[in-house]
C-alpha cells in the first residue's frame, strides 16, 4: 500500500508534474516545524506561529469553509496552504479553483502530512511563483472569487498580504469608471506605447483624457533652429515647463484620480509636487534602458509610482534616487494592431523575405548584421547608412515604416530577426536584460522570430515560445535550421502569440498597473466607488420618470455617469423621444449655447 | 380660448416687444388665461407688463450653475424638470413660443397644446416651426434675408399669436416706485424743468455698439448746443463704458450707469426728450415711454427688424453693402460704427427735436428713416434720405405679398409688374406637377415603386435646383429659404402624406412666386 507522500506525489503527477521537482528538492524547511495537535492531527508552525488549530484542526477548517458562505459552483482561489486543512474542507464540501502558497518547503511538508489527493484533484496548486509573475500570469484567478488562510497571511504578509490587496484592487480595475488624465511624451519611441494605452484604459472602461503632448514635436523641432548648444537647451527647457504647467491646468479640470505618464513625457517635479499637494498620485512607465537614459534619476522621486521594463539593480538604483514605489512592468503588445493577418501574392513579394530585420539602424544593429550579408534578407527602417556592406539589403531607402506596415513585414517573413540596440557593442549584448517591445508585437503577430537572448527573457516567454541567440554562430546555426524546418518556427510562434494573448498585452499591463496603484493609493478606488455610488442613488431616483429607464440602459455600464454620457446615449438612440430625453436635450441646449465649462 | 402660454425665455427687449401680442390677446380673448413662462433674470420687467395673469419663472444661470456641477448629474435635471411639470400642468389652447432656442422647442414639444405657434420639436426631436408666421421669422429674419424684411419683430410676434398689429406701441406701465424713483433723482440732481437726452452707450454685444468717443462726443455737442442734459444709461456691467466715456467728455453728463432698476429706468427714460441708443433694451423702455429714438444701428442691428415700435424714431443705418452684417461674425474692419459720424447723430437729434436739417447733406453714407403706422396697423419706416429705390421698390413688393401670403390671402400680381423669377415660377409649377403624380401614384395598389422612385428622384433635382436659384440670386433667397424651412418641417412616415404635403408646399411656393 502506497504511503501519503507517495498518493500524493501520484495526484500532484496528474494535476502538475512541474511541481514535483520542486516539491522534492525542498530540503530546507526552516522556520517550519511539525507537531501535534490535542486531537492527534499533525499542525505546522512557521516561526513558532501556528497556522492551525491546536486543538482540532480538522473541525477548525470546517468550520471557516462554512463561515465563508460562498456558493461551491463558482471557482474560488485560496491565498495560503498551510498544512492543508481548509483546502481538504473545501475540496470535500465540492468546491474547486485554486490555491497559492508561496513556499514550496511548506507545500512539500503538507504532502508529507495529509491526504491532499482530493484537493490536488479539485484545486490548482500555484506554489512558489514569484509575486510579480504571480500577478501578471494569474489575474483572472485574482479578480475572481478569493478566500484568504488568515494564518498564513499573518505569517506572510510580504507575499499573501500584497497579493491579497492586489486582488482587491483588480476587482476595483476591472470595474471601470476610472478618472485618468494619461500624459504622452512629445515624440519617441515611448508615444506608440502611450496610444496603445489609452486605447487600452479606454476599452477597460476608464474615463481616460489624453494629454497629447505630441502636438508640440513640431515646436520642440524649432529648436534646431539655434546654433548655439545653450539656447537650444534653454529653449527646450522653457518648452517643456510650459507643457508641464499645461499638464496641471488639464489636471485642474479634468480632476482625474491619477496621472500616468509614458518615458519622456513633459512633467517636471514643481508639477509633479502640486499634484501630490492635490491629492493625485502620479504614475510613470518608463519604458526605456534606465543605462542608456539616466533622466530617470531627475524625476524618479517624483512620481508616486514608478514602473520599469528592468529588474536588477535597478530598483535599488530607483530607491537611492529617492522613489517611493516601484513595480517591474514589462512591454507589451496590442493584439489589435500586432495580429496574423492574410497578405496578398503582391504584399507577399513585397514584404517577404526568409530573413528579415525591422528597426532603426543602431551601431550593433550595423556591425552584427554584416555578418549575415550572404543571406537573402531585407532590412527596414531608419537610420541605417546607404553606404555600408548592408545596403544592398536596405529597403525603402532606409525611411521609417510604419506600423501597419510592420505588421505585415513580420507576417511574410520566415525569420523575423530581433537584436536590441546598443549604441557601443559590436553584436549582442551579453549583459542584456529587458525584453523590447518588438519581441512582443512579433509573436502577437504569431510570426516566427530570433532573438538575442535577455536576462528576463525566461521569465515572459518558456524556451519552447521563444527561439534565442548569443552570438552570430547560434545565429546562423538556427537560421539554417528554421529555415529548413519552417514548420518548427511556426508551431514556437504560435505558442508565443498564446502566451502574449494571456500575459503580455496592454490591458495585462494596465490592469496590473492599475491595481498597483490603488493597492497603494486606496483613494483611487474611493472616487471610483463615489461615482458609483453616485449612478446607483441616480438609477434609484429617477426609476419613476417616463423614459429613464430606457435611457439609463444604454449608459456605459459599471461606470460613473455624467451629464456628457447622458447627451451621448440620447444621439445614439432612434425613434420617438421620451419626456426625460427631451428634459436631457432641454439642458444639452442650455450647454451648447452657454459654454458650461465643466 | 380659455388657456394660453407665451414662452418668452428671452431678454428685456424681446420681452416689451412682446406687449402688444399680450394686448392683442387680451382683447381678442378677454377670459382666458394668459401665461407668461419668462427667465428669472428678466422678470424685473413683469410688474411694467400689463395684460397676462401669471408668469412662470425659470432660472436659468441656476440650471448652468448645476450643468457645471459634475458631481451631482441629475441636479440639473431636477431644475428643468421642475420648470417643465409647472408648465404641463395645464392643457393650452395656444401656445406661442416666442424664443428661437432648441431648449424652447423641446418644451413646448411635452406641453398639451390645441395650437403651437412657433419652434417646437418632433417626436423624434427634429426642430418643427409651427404657423406661417413662425416660418416666416425662422427663414427671411435670418443672415442675409433681413435686407428684404421691412415687417417689424413685434408685428411677427403679433401675428405668430393669430392678433392683427393694432397701430400702437409697444406698451409698459410706470409703476409707483419707478415714477417716486424719477421725481426725486430729478429733484435731486437739478434736473427739474430741463430738456434731457438720455444715452444708452452698451448693447448685448460689442459689435452693435457705436464707439463710446463718438457717444462721448455727441453728450458735449448735445449739452452745449441744445442746452440740454445728457442722463447715461446702463447696467451694471456698464459702468466701465461709462467711466470710459465721462473720461474724455468736457460737459458732465449725469450718470445713471448701475444705479437703476428695471423700474426706474423705464420712468426715468421715459421723463427725457429724446433717446439715443444702440439696439437696445433700454430702446424698446423709450419706444413703450413715448420718448423718441435716435437708433444708432451698427453691426448686425437692423431697424427694420428689430428698431423701436413706436411711431416718430429715427434710424440711422450705414448705406454698406455689408450692413446689416450677419449674426456671430467677426468683423476686422467695423467701419459700420464710424460712418455714422458724431455730426450725424446730433442732427438726428436736431431733427427729433423740431429743428431744421439740411437733408441729405447731413447725412452722406448713411441712411435716415422715420416710424410710423400703416393703415395695416404695421411699423412702417419712411425714408427721409438716401433710400435705394430699387431695394425698396423690391422689398415693398415683397412684404405686401408676404402678408397677404402669410394670411393665407389670395392676391394676384398687379398686371404691369413682370415676375421677380420666373425660372423660379417654372421650377415650383414643375415640383408641383410631380407631387401631384406622386399623390397619384401612391394611391395605386400595388404601390409602383419604380415609377414612385423616378418621380421622386425627379422631384429630388427640382427642389436641390430651387435651392441653387435661392444660392444664386439673393433675392429669391428669402422665398427659397422659408420653403425649405416648411419642407423640413414635414415629419411624417406616410408616403401619400408626405407626398400631399410637399405637393401643398409647392403650390404655397408657386402661389407666391406667382405674386411676386
Amino acid at each position: 500500500m502506497m504511503n501519503l507522500w507517495d498518493r500524493n506525489l501520484e495526484a500532484l503527477q496528474r494535476r502538475d508534474p512541474a511541481l514535483i521537482t520542486l516539491v522534492e528538492g525542498c530540503e530546507n524547511q526552516e522556520g517550519l516545524s511539525v507537531e501535534m495537535a490535542k486531537n492527534g492531527e499533525p499542525i505546522v508552525k512557521r516561526d513558532g506561529v501556528c497556522l492551525h488549530s491546536s486543538y482540532d484542526p480538522s473541525r477548525e477548517a470546517a468550520g471557516w469553509v462554512e463561515k465563508l458562505g460562498y456558493d461551491s459552483a463558482a471557482p474560488l482561489t485560496v491565498l495560503g496552504l498551510g498544512l492543508g486543512y481548509q483546502m481538504k474542507a473545501l475540496a470535500e464540501a465540492g468546491f474547486r479553483g485554486a490555491f497559492i502558497e508561496p513556499d514550496p518547503a511548506l507545500f512539500s511538508l503538507a504532502m508529507k502530512h495529509l491526504d491532499l489527493t482530493l484537493v490536488l484533484e479539485k484545486f490548482e496548486p500555484l506554489v512558489g511563483i514569484p509575486l510579480d509573475k504571480m500577478r501578471r500570469v494569474h489575474r483572472d484567478l485574482l479578480a475572481g472569487k478569493i478566500a484568504i488562510h488568515a494564518a498564513s497571511l499573518s505569517t506572510n504578509r510580504a507575499y499573501l498580504g500584497e497579493l491579497a490587496a492586489y486582488a482587491n484592487s483588480l476587482v476595483h480595475v476591472r470595474r471601470g469608471g476610472i478618472k485618468i488624465l494619461l500624459v504622452n511624451p512629445i515624440y519617441g519611441g515611448s508615444l506608440p506605447a502611450a496610444h496603445h494605452c489609452a486605447r487600452t484604459l479606454e476599452e477597460m472602461g476608464h474615463e481616460v483624457l489624453v494629454f497629447t503632448a505630441e502636438s508640440f514635436a513640431k515646436g520642440m523641432r524649432f529648436s534646431d533652429n539655434f546654433s548655439q548648444a545653450e539656447h537650444r537647451e534653454s529653449f527646450l527647457n522653457e518648452m517643456i515647463s510650459f507643457l508641464s504647467r499645461g499638464v496641471e491646468l488639464m489636471v485642474r479640470e479634468f480632476e482625474p484620480d491619477l496621472v500616468l505618464a509614458l518615458a519622456q513625457a513633459p512633467l517636471l517635479n514643481q508639477s509633479l509636487g502640486r499634484l501630490e499637494q492635490m491629492g493625485i498620485p502620479t504614475a510613470f512607465w518608463f519604458v526605456e534602458d534606465y543605462r542608456v537614459l539616466p533622466y530617470w534619476k531627475g524625476v524618479a522621486a517624483g512620481y508616486s509610482y514608478f514602473f520599469t521594463i528592468q529588474q536588477g539593480d535597478f530598483p535599488a538604483e530607483l530607491v537611492k534616487s529617492g522613489a517611493r514605489h516601484h513595480a517591474y512592468l514589462p512591454p507589451a503588445a496590442a493584439p489589435d494592431i500586432h495580429f496574423p493577418v492574410k497578405l496578398s501574392k503582391a504584399e507577399r513579394k513585397e514584404f517577404g523575405s526568409p530573413l528579415s530585420f525591422v528597426g532603426a539602424g543602431y551601431y550593433n544593429r550595423q556591425r552584427f548584421f554584416r555578418g549575415l550579408a550572404d543571406y537573402s534578407f531585407k532590412i527596414w527602417g531608419s537610420d541605417w547608412p546607404m553606404t555600408s556592406p548592408l545596403s544592398p539589403f536596405i529597403q525603402r531607402g532606409a525611411a521609417r515604416i510604419d506600423t501597419e506596415t510592420c505588421v505585415k513585414i513580420f507576417n511574410a517573413s520566415v525569420i523575423n530577426l530581433n537584436l536590441h540596440s546598443s549604441m557601443h557593442l559590436e553584436g549582442v549584448n551579453p549583459a542584456g536584460d529587458f525584453v523590447n517591445p518588438r519581441t512582443f508585437e512579433i509573436a502577437c503577430c504569431s510570426a516566427f522570430q530570433l532573438v538575442d537572448r535577455r536576462s528576463l527573457m525566461a521569465g515572459l516567454f518558456s524556451d519552447e515560445e521563444m527561439e534565442t541567440f548569443a552570438s552570430m554562430p547560434e545565429l546562423r546555426a538556427k537560421i539554417d535550421h528554421f529555415l529548413a524546418n519552417p514548420e518548427a518556427g511556426h508551431t514556437i510562434a504560435a505558442k508565443a502569440r498564446g502566451r502574449v494573448l494571456t500575459e503580455h498585452t496592454y490591458r495585462a499591463r494596465m490592469e496590473e498597473l492599475l491595481a498597483l496603484m490603488i493597492s497603494e493609493f486606496p483613494a483611487i478606488a474611493e472616487k471610483q466607488r463615489h461615482r458609483i455610488d453616485k449612478r446607483k442613488s441616480f438609477l434609484s431616483e429617477m426609476g419613476e420618470h417616463e423614459g429613464m429607464s430606457d435611457l439609463l440602459a444604454r449608459l456605459p455600464q459599471g461606470k460613473a455617469v455624467g451629464l456628457d454620457d447622458i447627451f451621448l446615449g440620447i444621439d445614439a438612440s432612434q425613434g420617438e423621444l421620451s419626456r426625460s430625453e427631451k428634459i436631457f436635450l432641454m439642458l444639452k441646449n442650455i450647454e451648447d449655447l452657454q459654454g458650461v465649462g465643466r | 380660448m380659455k388657456e394660453i402660454l407665451l414662452l418668452c425665455l428671452t431678454r428685456f427687449g424681446d420681452l416689451i416687444q412682446t406687449t402688444p401680442l399680450i394686448r392683442g390677446l387680451r382683447k381678442a380673448h378677454p377670459d382666458a388665461r394668459i401665461t407668461l413662462a419668462v427667465l428669472k433674470n428678466f422678470i424685473g420687467i413683469l410688474p411694467l407688463i400689463q395684460g397676462y395673469d401669471r408668469a412662470f419663472v425659470f432660472d436659468k444661470d441656476e440650471a448652468v450653475r448645476k450643468i457645471r456641477c459634475e458631481s451631482e448629474p441629475l441636479a440639473a435635471y431636477r431644475h428643468m424638470d421642475e420648470f417643465v411639470t409647472l408648465l404641463e400642468k395645464e392643457e393650452y389652447d395656444l401656445v406661442v413660443n416666442l424664443t428661437c432656442d432648441r431648449m424652447s422647442a423641446y418644451i413646448v414639444s411635452t406641453l398639451k397644446a390645441a395650437t403651437v405657434s412657433g419652434i417646437t420639436a418632433s417626436g423624434g426631436g427634429q426642430r418643427v416651426i409651427s404657423g406661417m408666421w413662425g416660418n416666416y421669422l425662422f427663414s427671411v429674419l435670418r443672415g442675409e434675408n433681413r435686407k428684404f424684411n421691412r415687417i417689424n419683430l413685434v408685428d411677427i410676434f403679433t401675428k405668430m399669436g393669430g392678433v392683427n398689429p393694432d397701430g400702437q406701441a409697444v406698451e409698459l406701465h410706470e409703476t409707483a416706485a419707478g415714477k417716486l424713483f424719477a421725481d426725486r433723482f430729478i429733484e435731486e440732481e437739478g434736473l427739474a424743468g430741463k430738456k434731457l437726452i438720455g444715452i444708452q452707450l452698451g448693447a448685448s454685444e460689442s459689435v452693435r455698439c457705436w464707439p463710446v468717443k463718438s457717444f462721448a462726443k455727441l453728450s458735449d455737442l448735445l449739452q452745449t448746443e441744445t442746452g440740454a442734459r445728457t442722463l447715461l444709461f446702463g447696467s451694471t456691467g456698464e459702468r466701465g463704458l461709462a467711466e470710459e466715456a465721462m473720461a474724455i467728455m468736457q460737459s458732465t453728463p449725469v450718470n445713471t450707469v448701475g444705479k437703476t432698476g428695471i423700474e426706474e429706468l423705464c420712468s426715468l427714460v421715459k421723463r427725457c426728450s429724446l433717446l439715443v441708443t444702440n439696439d437696445t433694451g433700454t430702446m424698446h423702455f423709450a419706444a413703450a415711454g413715448g420718448t423718441p429714438v435716435v437708433m444708432l444701428s451698427v453691426g448686425p442691428a437692423f431697424f427694420r427688424s428689430t428698431g423701436p415700435c413706436s411711431a416718430g424714431n429715427l434710424a440711422l443705418q450705414p448705406q454698406l453693402p455689408c450692413s446689416p452684417c450677419r449674426y456671430n461674425f467677426v468683423c476686422q474692419d467695423p467701419v459700420c460704427r464710424s460712418i455714422i459720424s458724431v455730426e450725424m447723430a446730433h442732427n438726428a437729434c436736431r431733427l427729433l427735436l423740431g429743428e431744421t436739417v439740411d437733408l441729405p447733406a447731413a447725412f452722406p453714407d448713411v441712411s435716415v428713416h422715420q416710424s410710423d403706422f400703416g393703415p395695416d396697423g404695421f411699423l412702417e419706416w419712411h425714408a427721409l434720405c438716401n433710400e435705394d429705390a430699387e431695394m425698396t421698390e423690391l422689398t415693398d413688393r415683397y412684404t405686401n405679398h408676404w402678408k397677404n401670403f402669410l394670411d393665407g390671402e389670395v392676391t394676384l400680381r398687379p398686371e404691369h409688374l413682370t415676375s421677380l423669377s420666373p425660372k423660379l415660377e417654372v421650377l415650383l409649377a414643375r415640383g408641383k406637377a410631380l407631387t401631384a403624380q406622386i399623390i397619384d401614384a401612391t394611391l395605386q395598389v400595388p404601390l409602383p415603386v419604380k415609377r414612385v422612385a423616378a418621380l421622386g428622384e425627379q422631384e429630388a433635382a427640382v427642389e436641390a435646383e430651387i435651392r441653387l436659384l435661392g444660392s444664386c440670386d439673393p433675392a429669391m433667397a428669402p422665398l427659397v429659404d422659408f420653403l425649405t424651412l416648411i419642407r423640413e418641417n414635414i415629419a411624417d412616415n406616410d408616403l401619400h402624406t408626405i407626398a400631399r404635403q410637399t405637393h401643398s408646399l409647392y403650390e404655397q411656393g408657386h402661389r407666391l412666386a406667382a405674386l411676386l
